[in-house]
Order: structure tokens, then sequence, then C-alpha cells
């Protein structure tokens, strides 16, 4: 981690602290430079500092898992006293999971250099229930003030190994020891999967006896772990952060035998589809077939039946915000009710789908929010949405039919996260998420007049990622609104003469939106100059990517394509003194353009623009040229026109104004 | 009371009959029209209606019965009937309760367009979730959500429900509509034991109800028919504000054992202070720590200000809200050993050390809120949601906001300023006046240096000071914040995204002083664009006016809020140009006044070659009446008009 952090310390132009010599806190024990400290050098944006992280877990001679967890901390500023308030969700239903044994205290310097410690009161600890299955503990420290450190820690008991808890290593803030120790009895058979930069302090591993018997006990510790904070085109920090899972394998039972918990693909499939909840789902007749049967009539191609049976179901049933990737509800009750969560709406289309003789599965992956997948270990926890998959003669289509202004091929931008696991009788199988574009279309058609007053007629056509967007905020705001806040962004003083949306409930074809404006004093006059900026609407102000390097992919979500056209008729009497150029700038491997073309001819400006980013994703090493990429196109985008009145016009006006001149 | 003039009537009043006084009905009589078709059946909906919303609220009558002054039974029927899947959300009920009031009975059932009952509520549409407020550590507030989905439509739902109160400090708060849909036909009946009095409030407007008499019991009833979709306006009070508001209250309520009156002012100050009697007792160590800074300052507003500062040192706000303790603050001990408190619990413990030191405060209740809705000042009863500490000093009266630790010493701010709250004493509490502010006290003043080169690229070195409630909006932005979230601030503040700050001192934010200043200096690249052989910049460096109202569509009736105070902006700003350019435009000098506000920009050109731009922009009233929308508008046109002018150089001659 030292070197790590020397890297971060140097491309963030900061200086390097003296190493921290960190070590595990004792509890209760806290040293007095540790109260002393009031900045921490490494991260002159930390607010708070991790000084230490110890997890424990081990089984009792009862098999049931405890896990004891003591973390200390020292708060640098006021922005810091989040960390003194603490929250413990756990899954409640039939006492599975246990918090107790909750202890904090507070230490604070008082004014004359004598340590001060202040104690949690039991009262103060409250209990909240959630939802009936969940429930979480909240308490807040006494006595927080900058400077303070604070000291807490508690028991989680469960009842199942598999509640294993993950361990993190590294939060917002920086860390300066984080240490994990299991201790596994050799019924269980866990396997490790480690995230993130693995560089580990410490790692041993020893054969012990335990309360079960002989064990497998291992112990992983970082120091010195930089903070990780959020960046713009990143998933999420989490697919970055250190971090360690264990999930059980198998297990022995006390008769001896060996049962595997999971032990691939293959058998996953096959559990899913023997459990009611899932696989009994898929092939459900009834309600489920009528309806299906009913929206399909007499049409044979399978394109037509997926997309009757897909436009059904993202118009009338509604997704209640719920992910996960087992149904709670039958297909059935789903399809009454009109509205289920994630996994609920994707198997009713699946079974729908099959019902009318369709060739469809159900896909389990995980939102971009929630980390990437990683295929080589076989566990559905690392899912947490399920989608459908339909093959026609042609085609694959994956379906997800959770949102009312989505086409059946476009995916949610928190699905565009690289795989999906379908669930198949022959083992499951992955598939790769090709995201569609975000593609947009402007075209300026008007004049411009001696006043600086543009009068033009806009249309703006949006497809894919870019229409979602626009349809959603549609909705949401009423044309009037939307027409002003999007489609003119940029225009702060406009005049609508007249606007039509088109195909707003068409969700396949592109939402096109034409607009009559009168802009006036857009381009500003000056005795004989007349200043413009043709382009006049989706002008990028900022580069997007600030910092000055990056050690991660940067990640759009997916391709990005916009061009703009317009075209102006200058006004009489003024020619053309300056023109910004044409511009051509590239990205690297094919990975997109900016193209700019004008032309002025028979008193008209016409200027074509064309932003291509071509791929979704791009590796760090292309950093610097995506960052200069777009500093060229903010650059470009605030190029003016420079008109100038001609002598002979300039000398009517004056002799009209019976003019002094200028 | 605040009566907002040009309120439009968005609904006709109907009246029910009035019904024959006595022995007639056991109770009020009923609020249901005589024609009301029970199926709720499409073809018996007010046509207009259907085009109008995505639902349509048929039938929303709700009777409040007083048991006593401790209990009342609260019965609401409610029928929506849902037209297309865009009005889904109607079909959710959410109810709130917790030990005070709990849901007694709740059916709830869907009927088909024809008015057959299709399906009842059962157990699977319903769940029970815990909704702490995110301010709060604790609370024990849940809540009950029902949902009736359906698969065709149109269909309509029908819930039913009781919800029983146990402790009462406050009777409801109705609307003719709650939310913005219309509403074919509402209703609001209470009733109470003709010994305890119905008190009522109407605004804006009047509302008369009906009353009667039957038994030992009186009731008062207020209905209303037909009434049109609601909808929002820019630059507006929140339609909340504009629809016609029935408050009700207890002239006396009793909760968790503590009874008090509501009959005039001093008498719920009477019972705020009781409650919050002998809670001040502080530790022997903190007490001997107030009298020794006491004594050691040298008139009453230096203690007081001592005092203040070591509470803002030592506390910060968690809020803890259990039973009577939501109106109970916490003993001063309690705050003393933790650290932390709501705004009770630290009122009262400010008022604590005050008291230790002999100084007399006094808490103040009030509703908090920078663009919080007035209170009805004739109307006694529960109106607030915060709580100050008033302390009275040579004659003149100082402000405590006791919850945040940034606040410099006796600042009002627009959380808490120019409204009335209820100073609790012993006996004689009585209605106060927190003071307002004028445009010269909430300034922003900005001096700022910027060198430009040929490339376009800028320094510059800017001084700003901010007082009044504009110190207050950037200490609220700064103080405490971390180096990240200070440089967002400052990125927001100026109209070139992507600068470097190479020097900035914040230190001012955090040291709770009335006025703040910031010096930066920045790198701008790229503030001025080439082309060509011109550089474009717009001298306006920093909060340009972009923003230009839209139209009033048919006359504006809804006054006009133009933000939550007025100020005073003022710029200027010094250009040195890279050498051998010479200036081609400038923009024209603009001054735009008007009687709520006024706003100058201009250039001047100095002999040694720099160029100064100054602009000035003074709101003197932000809340205005309808009639000045066209005035409004036209000026804020102008504004950002001037805001985007630019200057433009070219190399050589022009």
């Amino acid at each position: 981690m030292r070197l790590a952090l020397l890297i971060a310390c140097l491309l963030a132009g900061c200086v390097i602290a003296a190493p921290t010599h960190a070590q595990p806190a004792e509890w209760g024990d806290v040293p007095r430079r540790a109260l002393e400290m009031n900045s921490y050098s490494a991260d002159s944006n930390a607010s708070a500092v991790v000084l230490s992280d110890v997890g424990t877990v081990h089984f009792d001679s009862r098999a049931r898992l405890v896990y004891e967890r003591h973390r200390r901390i020292k708060i640098l500023t006021e922005g810091g006293y989040d960390w003194g308030t603490v929250e413990l969700t756990y899954f409640a239903e039939d006492r599975m999971q246990r918090v107790t044994d909750i202890e904090g205290h507070t230490f604070t310097l008082a004014a004359d250099g004598t340590v001060e410690r202040h104690e949690l009161d039991d009262d103060d600890v409250f209990r909240e229930d959630i939802n009936g299955t969940h429930e979480r503990k909240r308490f807040t420290l006494p006595a927080l003030e900058p400077g303070a450190v604070i000291e807490y820690r508690y028991e989680m008991r469960a009842k199942s190994p598999i509640l294993m808890p993950e361990w993190t290593f590294q939060t917002d803030e920086p860390t300066l020891w984080s240490e994990y120790e299991v201790e596994i009895p050799n019924r269980f058979h866990f396997v490790q999967i480690v995230n993130g930069v693995a560089d580990f302090h410490q790692r041993e591993h020893d054969e012990v006896l335990g309360p079960m018997g002989s064990a497998q006990k291992y112990r992983w510790v970082m120091t010195d772990v930089p903070a990780l904070r959020a960046e713009p085109f990143m998933t999420t920090p989490r697919d970055y952060q250190a971090r360690i899972a264990l999930q059980l394998k198998s297990y022995r039972t006390s008769r001896g035998h060996v049962e595997e918990f999971m032990s691939s693909w293959g058998d996953l499939a096959e559990k899913l589809l023997d459990r009611s909840d899932f696989g009994g789902q898929l092939d459900r007749g009834g309600d489920v077939r009528t309806r299906a049967e009913l929206l399909v009539g007499d049409a044979q191609d399978p394109m037509g039946k997926m997309k009757a049976i897909y436009d059904y179901v993202r118009k009338k049933v509604e997704w209640n915000g719920a992910q996960g990737y087992i149904p709670g509800r039958d297909v059935d009750d789903v399809l009454e009710a009109q509205s289920g969560s994630s996994p609920e709406v994707a198997l009713l289309l699946v079974a729908m789908m099959r019902n009318v003789g369709l060739d469809a599965y159900p896909v389990l992956i995980s939102t971009r929010d929630h980390g990437k997948m990683q295929p080589v270990y076989p566990f559905l926890s690392q899912f947490n949405t399920t989608m459908a998959y339909v093959e026609t003669p042609e085609n694959g289509y994956l379906l997800d039919a959770t949102d009312p202004q989505r086409p059946y091929d476009l995916l949610p931008e928190r699905a565009l996260n690289g795989v999906g696991w379908m669930v198949t009788d022959e083992g499951g199988q992955w598939l790769s998420i090709t995201p569609g574009p975000f593609r947009r279309q402007t075209n300026v058609v008007g004049r411009l007049t001696a006043d600086g007053t543009i009068e033009a007629q806009v249309q703006v056509s949006d497809a894919n990622h870019s229409a979602l967007q626009r349809r959603r905020k549609l909705k949401e705001q009423g044309a009037q609104a939307f027409i002003r806040s999007q489609v003119l962004d940029g225009l702060s003083d406009v005049e609508i003469q007249m606007h039509e949306i088109r195909n707003e409930a068409a969700v396949e074809e592109a939402l096109t939106s034409i607009v009559s404006i009168r802009a006036a004093a857009y381009a500003q006059r000056a005795g004989p100059f007349l200043y413009v900026n043709p382009t006049l609407l989706d002008r990028r102000q900022e580069n997007p990517l600030r910092a000055p390097t990056r050690t991660f992919p940067i990640d759009f979500t997916y391709p990005r394509d916009l061009s703009y056209i317009v075209s102006l008729e200058l006004p009489d009497g003024y020619a053309v003194k300056d023109a910004p150029k044409n511009v051509q700038v590239k990205l690297p491997e094919q990975g997109g353009y900016f193209l700019r073309m004008i032309e002025v001819a028979h008193g008209r400006l016409t200027m074509r623009t064309r932003f291509l980013i071509a791929r979704s994703k791009f590796g760090p090493e292309h950093y610097e040229a995506l960052r200069a990429f777009y500093e060229r196109v903010v650059a470009a985008q605030a190029e003016q026109l420079v008109l100038k009145r001609t002598a002979t016009s300039e000398a009517a006006e004056e002799a009209s104004a019976g003019g002094t001149g200028r | 009371m605040t009566i907002s003039k040009g309120i439009r009537w968005a609904w006709i009043v109907v009246v029910l009959q009035a019904m024959s006084a006595m022995g007639t009905f056991a109770q009020a009589p009923s609020a249901l029209p005589a024609d009301l078709d029970e199926t709720f059946a499409i073809g018996s909906m007010h046509r207009p209606f259907i085009q109008e919303a995505p639902a349509v609220v048929r039938l929303d009558v709700r009777r409040f019965e007083v048991e006593s002054e401790r209990e009342a039974v609260d019965h609401v029927r409610r029928v929506v009937t849902i037209l297309e899947p865009e009005g889904k959300e109607h079909a959710r009920l959410v109810l709130p309760y917790d030990k005070f009031q709990k849901i007694d009975r709740l059916d709830g059932r869907i009927r088909d367009a024809h008015g057959n009952v299709i399906r009842k509520l059962d157990d699977d549409d319903q769940h029970d979730v815990s909704a702490i407020s995110d301010y709060s550590l604790y609370e024990e507030r849940r809540v009950r959500v029902a949902e009736l989905f359906h698969s065709t439509y149109p269909y309509t739902v029908e819930f039913e429900y009781t919800i029983e109160r146990d402790g009462l400090i406050s009777w409801p708060t109705w609307r003719a509509q709650e939310r913005k849909l219309p509403v074919e036909h509402t209703a609001f009946t209470i009733t109470a034991p003709t010994r305890m009095p119905i008190r009522y409030a109407v605004e804006p407007g009047e509302w008369a109800p009906e009353e009667g008499r039957v038994g030992d019991r009186h009731w008062a009833q207020w209905t209303a028919t037909r009434v049109a979709k609601g909808a929002s306006v820019s630059y507006g009070p929140p339609w909340r504000e504009r629809v016609t508001t029935v408050h009700t209250a207890p002239t006396a309520f009793e909760i968790e054992g503590a009874s008090g009156r509501m009959d005039d002012w001093a008498a719920f100050g009477r019972w705020y202070h009781q409650l919050s009697q002998d809670r001040a007792q502080l530790p022997a160590a903190t007490a001997r720590e107030v009298q020794a800074m006491g004594a050691a300052a040298t008139d009453t507003l230096e203690a007081v200000r001592t005092l203040y500062r070591f509470m803002q040192d030592k506390t910060r706000y968690v809020s803890v809200q259990l039973g009577i303790g939501g109106w109970q603050p916490f003993p001063a001990s309690y705050v003393d050993e933790r650290s932390y408190g709501d705004c009770k619990a630290l009122t009262n413990y400010m008022q604590a050390l005050l008291q230790e030191a002999g100084i007399a405060s006094f808490p103040v209740l009030i509703r908090a809120g920078r663009e919080a809705p007035p209170i009805l000042p004739d109307f006694p009863s529960n109106q607030f949601n915060h709580v100050i500490l008033a302390v009275p000093v040579a004659g003149d009266t100082l402000w405590l906001e006791n919850t945040d630790q940034t606040t410099p010493f006796g600042h009002v701010s627009p959380f808490i300023e120019d409204r009335y709250g209820l100073m609790v004493r012993a006996e004689g509490s009585t209605l106060v006046r927190t003071p307002g502010s004028a445009a010269s006290d909430n300034a922003q003043r900005r001096r700022a240096r910027v060198r430009l080169d040929a490339n376009g690229d800028a320094r510059v070195t800017v001084r700003t000071t901010f007082t009044g409630n504009q110190q207050d909006r950037v200490r609220l932005a700064l103080a405490q914040k971390t180096a990240h979230a200070r440089k967002k601030w400052v990125r927001k503040q100026i109209d070139i995204p992507n600068f470097s700050l190479r020097a900035a001192d914040f230190s001012s934010a955090d040291a709770r002083q009335s006025v703040i200043e910031l010096p930066l200096t920045l790198d701008l690249p790229r503030y001025g664009s080439r082309t060509g052989r011109r550089i474009f910049f717009r001298p306006n460096i920093m909060q340009r006016w972009t923003h230009v109202p839209p139209a009033a569509d048919d006359g504006r009736t809804a006054p006009i809020r133009f933000g939550a105070y007025p100020f005073l902006d003022t710029d200027s700003i010094a250009f040195t140009l890279p050498d051998g350019y010479a200036v081609e435009a400038v923009p024209e000098p603009v001054d735009v006044d008007v009687p709520f506000a006024r706003y100058a920009a201009g250039v001047e050109r100095r002999a040694d070659g720099t160029l100064v731009y100054r602009r000035r922009m003074e709101v003197r009233d932000a809340s205005l009446a309808p009639q000045q929308y066209d005035a409004f508008r036209s000026f804020l046109r102008q504004v950002a008009q001037a805001d985007r002018q630019q200057v433009v150089l070219v190399e050589g001659n022009s």
C-alpha cells in the first residue's frame, strides 16, 4: 500500500507524510499523540481518519458465526462528525442475526491537557424496526469536537455461515490500519474474493484448534490505505475499493458428508430453476397465459409477439423501485397487482413469452452502482437484479420492462455493466451487454437580423439513451418547461413562437422537438460590428474531466454521437470579417472525433459539427487524450463569427439618421 | 391573519342546506351530497375533469370527532378514480402513526369503471415501515402504506380509515385539495363536546362553515364541490400556500399527562414554560466554569457572547424525539454530558448557562424556514416547529439560534427573520417579532483584478465581502466544509468552469463574524475565447443572471417571490489587457431603475489602457404584488441581457 499511497500523493501534488507506524488499537487505550494530531498530511481533504479498524470472525461450539468489530476514528473537523453516528442494519427475521454488546466512547483533550473519556450511554442506543424483517441499531457518540478520537465496538451473531460479513479496507476517508481475522472450522469451506489493490501489509494463514475442532485461521492487514472518492464517468467506487469477501463453498454435515453449498454456475442454474419462486414461475399458465395469448392474438412472428408482450408489461406493470434477483410473489399476482420488483417484472415477461412459444430466459445482472460481476466466482450474491432474454430466429434481445418510457431495444443505464448471466437448463450462459448510443441531431435554420436577433426553426431529434432521458424530463416538466430547459438549454432569453413534440408516446421512434424561436439580442451589436456564436444549442461549456490524471478506466456508460447543423441567413449590408476555422480532432484507436465545417456563401452561414465518442469505455492510458479532446471541443464551440457593416450600408444608415457618425 | 390578495378562487364553494337544528341527527349532518353515486361509476363523474388530470378525487370526507382534551377519533373516506397509469400513485395511501396516533381500522376496495367492487384491500397490499426523519437520530414514527393497483383503466379506489388520537396538542389543518388533482366533492367536519369550543381560522380568503349543535355536542363543517385542478406558478408561493386552508385548534388539550390551554398566547406559553421548568440544573463543574466566564466579562453583552460561543463550541445538533419529548426539552445536564441536543434541548441549555451567570432569557417558539408561510397571529395554537432564545440586553433584544455551530453571535438568519414568535415566560407570554433586513444589510461587495493574456487565459485576484443574509448563504456553504466542497462552491460562483484555485483563504467563513471576507486567486484558462485575431470575454466574471421568467399566460394572480430576502450586489473588476490588442467593442452602459429594484452596469476605459467593469444590482423588495409581474419580468430580462454582454479585443488595429 505504501507505494500506491506514494503514487497517489505525487499525483495529487501533495507532500507525503512520514510513515504513520500504524498499529491496531487496543480498547480504551488512546495514545496521546492520536489526540494531539490535528491534520493528516497525506490527504488535506480528510475530515476524519480511520485510525484502526479490526474485525474478527469465529464460530462458536454451536456453529454460530460470531463477528466482533472494533473501530477507532480520529475526527479532524466538524465535517467528520458523521463518523460519530453509527447505523448497524441486520436481518432480524427468526433472529437470524443479532447485534449486541455495543460499547462506545469519545476521548477529548481538555484545556489543561488531561484526557477526558465520555461513555456512550446504553439508553442512547436505539433499535429501529425497519420493515418487519430488517432492524437497525443507531447511536451517536457523545462529546464530539474537532480533535476527538471516537471508538466503538459491537458483536454480531448470525445463525448461518452464509451471513459472513464482507470486509472493506478502504472508505472515503484514509485508513491507517485495517485488519480482518477469520477463523473457519474445517467443517466449512469458504472461497476468498479479493477486490481492488491487494497490497497487504500482512497476510497470514494458520491451522488452529477452535471450539468446533481444527480450523483455518486467516489474517489480512492493510495499512495507510488512501481514501477512495467518486469521480465522473465511474461505475461505482466499490469496483475499485480494497475489500475481501468470503463465500461459503461447501460444508461437512454432522455425519461427515460434504455438501456443496455452491459449486458451479451449472449447479446454481439448476438450483434456481428448481426453486418454486424462480424456475417454478417461468412456465406458469393460468391468467398469465390467457393475458399473453390475448396480447399476441393471431401474430405468428416471434418479433411481433415479443414486442406485444414487452409493450404491455412496460406500460401496464409499474416497477416499484425494488431490486433483487428473486421475486417475492408469483407472476400471476404480479400481473394482477400491476406492480412489482425488478425480478417480478422480469419473470412475468419470461413467463408470458414462454406461454406463447417464445424462447425466453431470465438473466441476472449486477447494476453499475452495485459493482462489477466476477464470472470466475459462482455466487449469486453478486447479482442484484433480473432481466429477461428472448431468442428469435434472427437475433437475441435482452429486455427490461421497468420503465414505461423505454423501448424494447434499450436497457436502463444502471444495467449497462458489461455482462449478464442467463439462467438456462444447460448450465447458464454469460451474455455480453452492448450499450446503445446516446444520439442527438440538431438542426437550426433561420436568419440573423442587423439588431442581433435570431429567428429560427429548431428541430432536435433524440434517439436511444438521449430520447430516454429526454422523455423522462418531458414527462416530469411538461412540454413548455421541457422545451425551455432541455431543447433550448443555453439560450437564456428566447421567445417560443410555436412548438411541437413528435413521438412522445412512440418510444421506439426518435423523440423530435420542433420549435420556432425568436432570440432578441442573441448576437452582440457594437458599432459597425455584430458578433455571433453559431453554436446556439448544446454548447459544451466545460471539460468534464477535471482531474489532471486518472488511474482507473473512464466509463461513459454508452457511446455518444451528437451532430449539429446550423444554417443562418446573414443580415443585408454586413460582410464576414472573421469566421471560426474548420476543426478536426480525433481520439486514438478510432475512439471518436470532433469535426466542424463552416461555410459562408450567398449571405448564408452553414456550420456542421459532429461530436462522436465511439466507445463507452476507455482505459486510463487514454485519459490524457480524452481530456485534451474535450478541451478542444469547449474552445471550438466558444468561437464567434464577426460581421461588419459594409461601407455602403454604413453611409446609407448615417445619411438616413442625418447622422454625425461614430 | 395574512390575506394574500388576488387569489383566484379555484372552486365554487357549495354549502349544503343547513340541517334542521335539533334532534333529527344523533350527530353532525352527513357531509355527503344528496345525489352521490355510491358506486362511483365513471358515468357519474364530472365530465370536464376527465381531460384535466390522470386521476380525479371523487370524494374526500374527513370527520374529526373530539372526545376530550386528550382524545379524538379521525375518520377519513377517500375515493379516487385512476384514469391512466400516470395517476397510479394516487392509488397509494400513506398513513403515519406513532405513540399518539394509532390506526384503528383501514379498509379499501377497488371498483371497475361501472362501479362494481372487484377486489378488497388485504394484507398483501400493505406494508409497515419505519419513518424516522432524515434529520433525526431516533423517532417513534412509522408509516403504513396501502396500495390498490389494478390492470384495467379507469378504476376507482376507495380507502376508509379511522385513526385514534390519544394525546392531542393540535387539531387538523385541512384543505379542500391536498394534492393538485381535481376534486368532485370534499368535506371536513369537526365535532366536539359543547364544553370544548371549536376554534378555527381560514386563510387566505374567507370561508364560513356550517355550524350546529346536537345534544351535548356541537360541530362545524366545510364542504366544496368541483374543485378544479391546481397548478404551480413560477416565482410564486408554493401551491399549498395559495389554496384556502382551514386551521382548527383546541382551547384545552392534554398530551402524556401534560395539560394546557390555548385561549390566548399567554396560556400556550405557560404550558410550554411548565413543561421545560426545572430542567436548567447544570453539573457543578460547568456551573463553576460559567460563573468564572460571567465574572470575567466586562458587561452583560460580553458575558452573553462568551457563553454563546462556549455553547457553540461544545455542542452539535442531534435530534431524538420520544413521546412527550417532541415538546419537552431534555434537561441541561443531558446536553452537558453528551454535548448534543435538538433545538429545544440546546435552547434550554443556553438559557441555563445564562441563568447561571445571572442573565435572564426567554425561549421563543417560531416557525422556522427560509420561505415558511407566516403564522396566524390571531389564532393561538401550535403553529411552530423551532425554538430560539431571546436575551434582553441594554434596551435591545439578542436573538440566539442555538442549533448551529457557525452562526455569528446574534445573527438573525433568513431561517427565523422577520416573523412572529411566541416569547415564553411563566406569565405573560406574548407574540414578538424578529427583526427583518433591508437590501443594504444583505450585501455582497466584490473587488477584482483580472490580467488577461493573448491566449485568452486570465489570472484573477478577487476579494469579496458578504454581510447579513448573504453572509449566511456563504457561511452555510463554506463553514466547516472540506477543501473539496469549498472548491466546488467556488466553481459554482464562476462562469468559467475550468479554473484552478491558486490561493484562497476560507478562514473567515469559520470565524463566526458578521462579515465574511473571501480572498481568492484563480487561474482561468480560456477565460477569453479566441477566434482569429479577436478575443471575446464577458466582464461579469461571477454570478451572471441568466434566467428570464416566462410570460404570464392570462394575467398573473399569484404574488411574486423574488428570493427570500432583499439584497445588494456590487462588483468592480479592473482588467489589464494583453499587449498589442485594442478594444473593439465594450457593452453599452445600462441603468434600469424600477420601484422594487435597480440594476446598473458599464465599462469604463481608463487612460492607462485598463478597463473597469462596474455592476450594481439591488433588489429592494423580495415579495411583489401580482400586478408587478410584467415589470418584474422585464427587469430580469434586461439584467440577463446586460449580464451576457462581452468585451471584444482585436490584435493590432481594428
